[in-house]
């Protein structure tokens, strides 16, 4: 081949000439330049053009290079000749040189418009090869040889600036940094980098700088609003709709590379680097198995810059006290409420009871099996019992009025929640090894006295370049974490008690009390308890705590081997270990111990109180072994990425109970408890006589004693993928996966059933019949589909049985068979299909993207009915069906740009989702109403449906009716002939969000709003309650509005001697259709500003005074009250009831 | 160099895993047992036939039998008891269109099988024969371990197989009748080839009791049952030679039965004596569920029937005069009986011991009033009245009690009849006998209940004596067609 035949590459295809590895040996002396410049073409692989003209073969020249850099070898070639090169892609250029001009160093500094250094901008002259880079100080020095030479600033992060010399030498720069979505960005897919041109999948990425707007503890919360497709509601993160019934619905986390079993909270947010969410098939295929949730990819910072940075950041989080008043009546007017109810109890004639004689018989009776009684009821009791007169009543109940336990309990019990948060992150990059150590704190005041929440994360990782073909990089995480609680049912709580009940006395001293166990007035000798059952909130917070101890740690290494040109090997592994345990002492003193000893008396020990303890253990390894091959070839580029990956998950665990336990003494008693005879002891006989303790030995007893059965889970994936690209405008993508996991046994059909994808994407930006329209920078189609896997855990293909069992009657352990054989057993397949397109006009001013997407599930396991004749009533197979349709749209726009640094720049952001889903098949499992509104599914309708019953309000005598199935109104249950008669009330699921994002910069000032809208779920709320007697707590306030004879327009049932069951001619409602009524469920649509945040950049001159690097000062505001709601009941549809409370962050930010 | 060792150090490494994915990923799991040992058959075995505190469709609710052996609806159909819990002269003021309305007026128009959306009955006793029996059958050649005991298992399995088979039969096909029994639909016989992706197919009431007779004599025939069983819900020699009895003399083979229930008296032939308890003795009123002697193998509701009311005419004119229970215990509720709505009748409310009725299992007074029928049958009426009084005398106050004398094979009869309503209150023993006497050419019985004046007959040929097939099975297997 002629050296001459070689193609011109696009002049776009320049790459830098500095660092070749290819070293060039020659010694010639005065032969043919053509010679020579072959020699070097056979010792670099670069190829040469030029004309016959420039080199004419009679041209002779001299060289003597010993491992010389091609750069060196080809000057000292040309050097006596009156010629230059230069080197584009893989190809040296070689013309006639220019005019030459004495040499001038021109020097200066690069700075950011922070005023920051920037180190690593390259500069060029523009025209020729040389170049440089600036340091750490920002300094460069180039020589230029023409008073007209233009200098070109280019930086990673920055925007290019050409600026000419002018015949200066000292020439310093501001540079503007780059608008984000406009640079190249290199997606991590967890497996590979890969530039976003090349990219045929949905994914989208966030920068560091993006998720630094604003503050959230835990990072998932911080993609609210970022992400189209990912929604994180009440709770549950989901990402493009919910994709399966009873397998995991939540997306794979990988951090770093490999997938983590630790929980994404404990993810240090200052740490993270890069966010990147993978939506559809061809982006996420390669997790197979795993990914038909999506997946979120998150890799942690390294160090950049050369040298040594230190940077702090704080955040402390103040959050408003919740609403406890929230849809409750006051202490007022629930003794109102109650009154009313207790002169219907108490009266002469026509009251609850014959005769006020069988009233008091019955309330005394009451007192003495130790039956919750409110304080107004006692009153009540006395003054019908002729103990007190009719005004000591009054005063008493006067005397009520001026209790507020609720306000008392805020003022005394609560804290506003605080979370301080430290961080602190020392980095260093030296020539061959860089190493982070991130230390970061949090600290939690919990909102409430005595107790807290801790962790410390600490994170140190390294990576060290053992030689130009190899890298190690190695990383240790550990996370410490203690949260102190109350482990008491009842101190935590400040509804358990009537509203009015005091809970400190005017001296400052505990007011005692009970809770709805016992009453205050039982003076019945014989059936007191053991000892006191008298409570105080402030006091038990102290002696019933319970302590929870965390101990995440992660291990990792891996390598990089460039063992070929473009051939990389990359093993893995990495190893988590992650214990928690928990220890809640009940001291001898607290409530619960003293309850349990007045109940099981001699049966416990006199002495102590109890600690039960848990720990439970997981342990996981990944281990991955991959190859990637990358080349280009002229106007073809490939990719490729091959590797297998195995992976066990192991978790276990055990928990304990000490009886009698004293911490002080450190002794315990429990050898010296029957628990046979605590088991047997179903019925007291003294102490609140007849009351069933089965529950309580349960609870509080067997239930603290067992083990968590081990589990271990194997995965085995292999796996193989492939970009094609041409000519820069075309993309190929395939991928190709095979699962094995150890809960498929049987049946060789299924095992390790092919997970692939495929997808094209087309840069028609790239295209010449565009070039034309300047202000397209980027426009990009995708297509794509594929299939992904999701499993249940828990299901599988053999025959298994429990045996933690035991048979109380032979008093033998027993196993029961849990697991039907299922050796058809397979993984749940998600198919997808994605068309999009990315875009960027108007010279960055508006880009976005735009996806749709259907999602098409099957095989879900699911319950299948059988005939019980088959040894089940059910069985769960793969046998059901979901599909997600949606679109998805994210904009970006930037009103003013600056015109110089530090100007005025306004940005703002939309993002707006909609799913919609749909069971398409499952076999109908609910086989009465009440089965169905409880949460059934069926086929045609989403998920997360609300089905409920049609509620037709209260008959003429205050008697809630339902439609049934023929139409008539029932005041009965509903039987399965009447399943016709639920209807559909709506889905929990949002099916569009919507975020708007303002992002506003001026001098050193910034300010970041982001709104959300989330729109058309449902949700039920405010459900009444049949309030017939007097429960011993606070009153709702919907009974304010219930039904009584003369004011019947309400749909509230009556309270009281108005309560269906109690009215006459009426009869209680039957059980669950008032919850689950069409007409409590309520629209969820919301307008709410998520979060503010006014930040403060200190300037230049200001931050070098104090000896750092910069700093930055930060105001956020979270979840002020909503903008909008759509229910006009005033409940917030991400609680079901009281707001969120609002919170504020100061943040404090220092480069060192 | 290095680059190359490395670089096929790497290749190597992943090559030798991957030849390694099938491998690695078969592990047994913990915490599962899969039932590959002798010893976890056994455990299998050890199952909780009553009820546990837990309800609904939980875990630790399905790892017992449930309210499968309650009394409730047999005992409502045959008069023994009224419907639980409920107010009878509003459930019939109301027809209210229930399985309880149906069973208490005895209304055949009630339309059941539309009504019968599940039951528990049909449910624990197939899921007991497919996951206990079958399981242990299929498994116990195989199974590691003392083979002396896998053959035991195997023979106690396959004996209870049998049992819960001649339980579903006689809930949901007709009685046992020698002239059809071979065209009666009967029910699945579901044995250890069963494959759950195939519906079962319904066999004939003849063929459902060869298969019983058959798996009896399988399990006899592997001689290895203890006389006695580690505790009574486990079985031995005792039930089997019991229920060899009872299904012998269903199919009305006297001769055979009685020499079954012979046998099976020669190994347990204790009768509990109810003149122990107070008032009438000095023992607590109570019947420990664990360890009563009369107990072949116990499988009940657990416990008192609490909260059951005896009808009217079970506690007025079916319990003897005298009876220590009904007229000195008196374990009923002292003001009357806040529930049935009918003034007089009682309500078992003590809850001082347990006294647990064997509600569906087996105990002696079964094999001794087998022996019983069979004697009068074949003209030994001496013999059968011995038994009878036998037991009468453990029943009726010393004061009150006197011997019983028959003239004839119908006296004696009639006699056995009356004491076996008695002796099996509460439990399923009273349906199980009278649906089989419906088929009787001579002892045909008629129920008759009387409420507020207006009396209700349950004629032997009524197709209440049959149970409906839950829409939870008919739904999903197209061959169970109702037997009535």
């Amino acid at each position: 081949m002629r050296l001459t035949t070689v193609l011109l590459l696009a002049s776009l295809l320049q790459v830098s000439a500095a660092g070749y590895a290819q070293l060039i040996t020659l010694e010639r002396h005065n032969v043919p330049l053509e010679s020579i410049l072959r020699e070097i073409r056979a010792q670099s692989g670069y190829d040469f053009y030029y004309n016959g003209k420039t080199v004419s073969p009679e041209l002779k020249a001299s060289i003597s290079a010993r491992n010389a850099e091609l750069g060196t070898a080809l000057e000292q070639a040309l050097k006596t000749l009156d010629l230059e090169f230069a080197i584009e892609g893989k190809t040296i250029v070689i013309r006639k040189a220019k005019a030459r001009y004495p040499v001038v160093a021109v020097t200066g500094t690069v700075s950011g418009s922070d005023g920051k250094p920037i180190a690593g901008v390259t500069v060029s002259v523009k025209g020729t090869t040389r170049k440089t880079f600036t340091d750490k100080a920002g300094r460069f020095s180039i020589s230029a040889e023409r008073p007209d030479d233009v200098l070109i600033f280019t930086g990673v992060a920055t925007e290019t600036l050409e600026i000419g010399i002018s015949g200066r030498t000292d020439i310093s720069v501001v540079l503007v940094q780059k608008n984000n979505l406009l640079k190249e960005v290199t997606i991590s897919t967890g497996f590979q980098n890969i530039g976003r041109e090349k990219m045929t999948g949905a994914t989208v990425t966030l920068s560091s700088a993006e998720l630094e707007k604003r503050y959230t503890p835990n990072i998932l919360n911080n993609l609210e609003g970022k992400i189209p497709g990912l929604v994180n509601f009440r709770g549950t993160t989901t990402i493009r709709g919910t994709s399966t019934i009873n397998a995991s619905k939540s997306p794979l986390i990988v951090l770093d590379g490999l997938p983590i079993e630790g929980s994404i909270a404990d993810i240090n947010p200052y740490e993270v680097d890069q966010i990147t969410v993978l939506k559809d098939a061809a982006a996420a295929a390669i997790y197979g198995a795993r990914a038909a949730n999506g997946v979120i990819v998150i890799n942690t910072k390294k160090a950049t810059a050369k040298g040594t940075s230190v940077a702090f950041s704080s955040d402390i989080t103040v959050n408003d006290k919740p609403d406890l008043d929230y849809n409750l009546l006051t202490p007022s007017q629930q003794v109102d409420a109650e009154s009313q109810v207790l002169d219907y109890v108490f009266a002469e004639s026509g009251g609850l009871y014959p005769t006020r004689a069988a009233a008091v018989t019955a309330t005394a009776s009451s007192i003495s099996n130790g039956n919750s009684i409110s304080p107004a009821y006692y009153a009540y009791y006395q003054f019908a019992k002729g103990d007190i007169s009719q005004a000591q009543l009054s005063q008493r109940l006067a005397d009520f009025r001026l209790g507020n336990f609720r306000q008392e309990y805020k003022d005394n019990v609560l804290r506003n929640e605080v979370l301080q948060q430290y961080n602190l992150a020392v980095r260093s990059n030296g020539e061959k090894f860089q190493s982070s150590l991130v230390l970061n704190y949090k600290n939690s005041n919990s909102g409430i006295i005595n107790a807290s929440n801790r962790q410390l994360n600490i994170f140190y990782k390294g990576s060290y370049d053992v030689s130009s073909w190899l890298g190690v990089n190695f990383g240790i995480n550990s996370i410490l974490g203690r949260q102190k609680s109350s482990n008491s049912a009842f101190a935590a709580n400040a509804n358990n008690v009537p509203s009015y009940q005091q809970l400190i006395g005017t001296d400052g001293s505990p007011v005692y009390y009970t809770t709805a166990e016992y009453n205050l007035y039982n003076t019945n000798t014989s059936s007191q308890p053991v000892t006191s059952l008298l409570f105080n909130h402030i006091e038990e917070l102290g002696k019933d705590i319970k302590i929870g101890n965390q101990q995440n740690t992660r291990y990792y290494v891996n390598m990089e081997a460039t063992v070929l040109p473009g051939l990389k090997l990359t093993p893995q592994f990495q190893y988590e270990d992650n214990t928690f345990s928990t220890s809640a002492y009940s001291e001898a003193d607290s409530y619960v111990m003293r309850y349990l000893k007045s109940i099981y008396t001699t049966l416990l020990p006199a002495n102590g109180g109890k600690l039960a303890t848990s720990t439970s253990h997981g342990d996981y390894w990944t281990a991955r072994g991959q190859a990637e091959y990358k080349r280009d070839f002229a106007k073809h580029s490939i990719d490729l990425i091959a590797g297998t990956e195995f992976r066990q998950t192991r978790n276990r665990g055990n928990s304990g109970l000490l009886l009698g336990y004293d911490d002080q003494l450190q002794s315990h008693s429990t050898a010296s408890v029957s628990f046979p005879a605590l088991n047997a002891f179903r019925n007291t006989t003294a102490f609140k006589p007849g009351f069933n303790t089965s529950t309580l030995y349960g609870r509080y007893l067997a239930n603290a004693i067992g083990v968590f059965p081990e589990t271990t889970h194997r995965f085995n994936s292999n796996y193989a993928n492939a970009t094609y690209t041409y000519d820069r405008r075309f993309n190929v993508f395939g991928s190709y996966r095979v699962d094995y996991a150890d809960v498929f046994g049987l049946d060789e059909r299924f095992r390790g059933k092919p997970l692939w994808s495929t997808g094209v994407s087309w840069n028609l930006s790239r295209e010449s019949f565009l070039s034309s329209y300047q202000w397209i920078d980027m426009l990009k189609l995708r297509a794509t589909y594929g299939i992904t896997g999701n499993i249940v855990q828990g299901v599988s293909s053999i025959l298994t049985a429990n045996s933690t069992l035991f048979n109380p009657v032979s008093n033998l352990p027993m196993s029961v068979i849990t697991n039907a054989a299922n050796p058809e057993l397979r993984w749940e397949k998600t198919a997808t299909v994605n068309l999009g397109t990315d875009f960027s006009f108007l010279s960055g001013r508006l880009n976005g993207s735009f996806d749709w997407y259907r999602k098409t599930s099957t095989d879900l396991l699911v319950t299948q009915r059988l005939d019980p004749s088959e040894g089940y009533t059910s069985q769960i197979i793969n046998n059901g069906g979901v599909l997600n349709n949606g679109l998805e749209l994210m904009l970006q726009y930037t009103i003013f740009k600056p015109a110089k640094t530090n100007g005025l720049s306004w940005a703002t952001g939309m993002v707006i989702s909609s799913n919609k889903n749909r069971i398409t098949y499952i076999d109908e499992v609910a086989p009465t109403p009440l089965a169905l509104t409880q949460g059934g599914y069926r086929t045609g309708f989403p998920v997360n449906s609300l089905f409920s019953y049609q509620y037709k309000g209260l008959s003429p005598i205050g008697q809630p009716l339902w439609q049934k199935a023929d139409g008539t109104l029932s005041s009965i249950a509903l039987t399965p002939n009447d399943l016709s008669a639920i209807v559909y009330s709506g889905s929990t699921d949002p099916r569009v969000n919507v975020s708007l994002s303002n992002d506003i910069h001026y001098k050193g000032f910034s300010l970041y709003i982001l709104a959300v809208y989330y729109g058309g779920q449902k949700l039920r709320a405010l459900i009444p309650d049949i309030v017939s007697g007097i429960p011993y707590g606070p009153f709702p306030a919907y009974i304010a509005n219930s039904w009584t004879p003369a004011s019947p327009g309400t749909i509230i049932p009556g309270t009281g001697k108005y309560s269906p069951g109690t009215y006459p001619g009426t009869q209680a409602p039957p059980n669950g259709q008032l919850t689950y009524s069409d007409a409590f469920v309520r629209p969820g649509d919301f307008i709410k500003i998520r979060s503010a945040t006014l930040g403060y950049r200190l300037p230049g001159r200001t931050v070098s005074k104090l000896g750092v690097k910069g700093i930055d000062l930060r105001l956020q505001l979270n979840n002020p009250k909503a903008i909008w709601m759509k229910n006009n009941v005033n409940v917030d549809p991400e609680t079901g009831g009281a707001r969120i409370p609002t919170s504020y962050v100061f943040g404090l930010n220092v480069n060192l | 160099m290095k680059k190359l060792f490395i670089a096929i150090y790497i290749l190597a490494g992943t090559i030798l895993l991957a030849s390694s994915c099938k491998k690695f990923t078969e592990i047994t799991p913990k915490g599962s047992n899969i039932l590959s040992r002798v010893t976890d058959l056994d455990l299998l075995l050890n199952f909780n036939y009553t009820s546990n505190s837990a309800t609904g469709d939980t875990l630790f609710a399905k790892t017992t039998a449930q309210g499968a052996f309650s009394a409730y609806d047999v005992g409502n159909l045959v008069n023994d008891t009224y419907a639980y819990s409920t107010n009878i002269p509003s459930l019939i003021s109301t027809k209210q269109q229930s399985l309880n309305y149906a069973y208490t007026v005895y209304d055949e128009a009630v339309d059941r099988k539309n009504l019968a959306v599940t039951d528990i009955k049909y449910e624990k006793l197939y899921f007991l024969i497919n996951n206990v029996y079958n399981v242990v059958i299929k498994n116990a050649d195989q199974a590691a371990g003392d083979r002396t005991i896998a053959k035991r298992l195997k023979a106690e399995a396959l004996i209870l197989r049998a049992y819960m088979h001649y339980l579903l039969v006689n809930f949901y096909a007709k009685a046992y009748n020698p002239t059809t029994a071979h065209t009666d639909g009967g029910i699945p016989y579901v044995r250890e080839d069963n494959v759950t992706t195939q519906a079962n197919l319904k066999v004939s009431v003849a063929e459902v009791y060869a298969n019983i007779l058959s798996d009896i004599d399988a399990g006899l025939q592997l001689g290895s049952l203890p006389a006695v069983p580690q505790n009574n819900m486990r079985v031995g020699q005792g039930f089997a030679f019991g229920i060899k009895a009872l299904v012998l003399m269903t199919l009305r083979r006297y001769p055979e039965a009685l020499a079954e229930a012979n046998k099976s008296l020669a190994i347990n032939s204790f009768i509990s004596n109810d003149r122990l308890f107070a008032p009438v003795g000095a023992v607590p009123f109570g019947k420990p569920q664990s360890t009563a002697q009369e107990n072949l193998f116990y499988m009940a509701q657990g416990g008192n029937p609490l909260i059951s009311t005896p009808s009217l005419e079970t506690t007025e004119s079916v319990y003897e005069p005298g009876n220590i229970i009904n007229s000195y215990v008196k374990p009923y509720y002292p003001s009357g009986n806040p529930f049935s709505g009918i003034p007089t009748s009682k309500l078992w409310l003590s809850s001082a011991n347990p006294y647990a009725v064997n509600t569906a299992g087996l105990t002696t007074s079964d094999t001794y009033l087998i022996k019983a029928e069979c004697l009068a049958r074949s003209g030994d009426l001496m013999g059968s009245l011995d038994i009878i009084n036998q037991i009468r005398q453990n029943r009726i106050h010393p004061s009150v009690y006197a011997p019983v004398t028959a003239a004839n094979e119908a006296e004696a009869m009639a006699l056995l009849m009356r004491t076996e309503r008695i002796e099996f209150l509460y439990t399923m023993k009273n349906y199980l006998n009278l649906k089989r006497w419906t088929t009787d050419p001579v002892y045909k019985p008629t129920i008759i209940r009387t409420v507020n004046g207006v009396s209700y007959s349950l004629k032997p040929e009524s197709s209440l004596w049959i149970f409906p097939f839950p829409q939870s099975a008919t739904n999903y297997n197209t061959n169970l067609s109702q037997n009535y």
